[in-house]
């Protein structure tokens, strides 16, 4: 007898405020609008779930884990979630946003490690803020950069050119010389894009 | 860098305003009373009969982004609301919470009720 497929896992991570719950909404409607079922695993990092919410009012089924952060203190708690979603009968995504804070690194060797499952890593920027996040939290954006498959800077449309063009600029000097794609998440990504995260 | 959160909720009885309208408050007070260049995000949610409304801010630039569900009418909301900032201290956090909260109470002429509040008949 056939086996169904698994989800597809995607996890969309990045720097607090980056646009990762704008972005994982966008691409579950999306999913809704092909007739594909969504569900959601976040990591609040505190414990008032203002993103659950989000995600619930919008008709999706979410798992949550507030405080500290899944790719360290709540490793275990979230791979047994993960799992446990894995087996949820008719699901076509999984869509996981690790707190803003989050080791991306870590979360995903312990996530091959425990569940042996392909996950799609895709790292969210902050256009607007990258001059600062760079200088802050250059530790933090390394090690998700290292972990990424695919990376956007994110809120272009509040960009002008130059400041774009710099924001290019600090990518390669930063060391980030791979395809850097361009989205405004609230805005709707475009449509090859969202085909290739949702393949 | 070191991350700290705050979070809180309230409630509160019978608000004639739009939920946007104390979302913005809210995250425009925050706004003012964190460092300058504070990494970081704000969020919130008033949830109200037959729909929610979210608001978000990374404090730079003032940026608000709110988005609504369902048509909000009259009625209790609920509130809730999280900050998390990297290299800021817990105790400012909590402080801006509490300013956030009297300037929307003074501002919009309500009474954001915490469960504490409820707890004690206040």
């Amino acid at each position: 007898m056939k086996t169904a497929a698994p989800p597809k896992v995607v996890a969309v991570y990045g720097f607090l405020g980056s646009g990762k719950t704008t972005l994982m909404l966008n691409l579950a409607r999306k999913a809704a609008a092909a007739n594909r079922k969504s569900a959601v695993l976040i990591n609040e990092a505190g414990d008032v779930p203002v993103d659950g919410k989000l995600f619930t009012v919008n008709g999706l089924a979410v798992r949550e884990i507030f405080g500290g952060c899944i790719c360290c203190s709540l490793g275990g708690d979230f791979i047994e979630t993960l799992k446990a979603m894995l087996g949820i009968p008719k699901l076509d995504y999984i869509f996981v946003e690790p707190s803003g804070m989050a080791d991306a690194r870590q979360l995903f060797h312990s996530i091959q490690k425990h569940l042996k499952v392909p996950i799609s890593r895709i790292m969210l920027l902050d256009g607007p803020r990258l001059p600062l996040l760079l200088k802050a939290a250059s530790g933090i954006l390394t090690r998700q950069f290292e972990a990424a498959e695919i990376v956007l800077l994110n809120k272009v449309d509040a960009m002008t050119r130059d400041r774009l063009a710099e924001a290019q600029e600090l990518l390669v000097s930063f060391g980030i010389r791979g395809r850097v794609g361009h989205i405004s998440a609230k805005n709707g990504l475009p449509k090859g894009l969202e085909e290739e995260i949702l393949a | 860098m070191n991350f700290s959160s705050a979070s809180r909720k309230w409630t509160v009885s019978n608000g004639g305003f739009e939920p946007q309208v104390l979302i913005t408050i809210f995250l425009q007070s925050v706004a003012k009373h964190l460092p300058r260049e504070a990494l970081g995000h704000a969020k919130i949610y008033v949830e109200f009969d037959g729909g929610a409304a979210f608001g978000s801010s990374t404090l730079i630039p003032d940026e608000l982004h709110v988005q609504t569900t369902g048509t909000f009418s009259e009625g209790d909301i609920r509130i809730g609301a999280a900050l998390i900032f990297g290299d800021v201290e817990r105790s400012i956090l909590l402080a801006a919470l509490e300013i956030a909260e009297h300037d929307v109470e003074t501002q919009l002429k309500c009474r954001m009720l915490t469960p504490g509040d409820m707890n004690h008949g206040t």
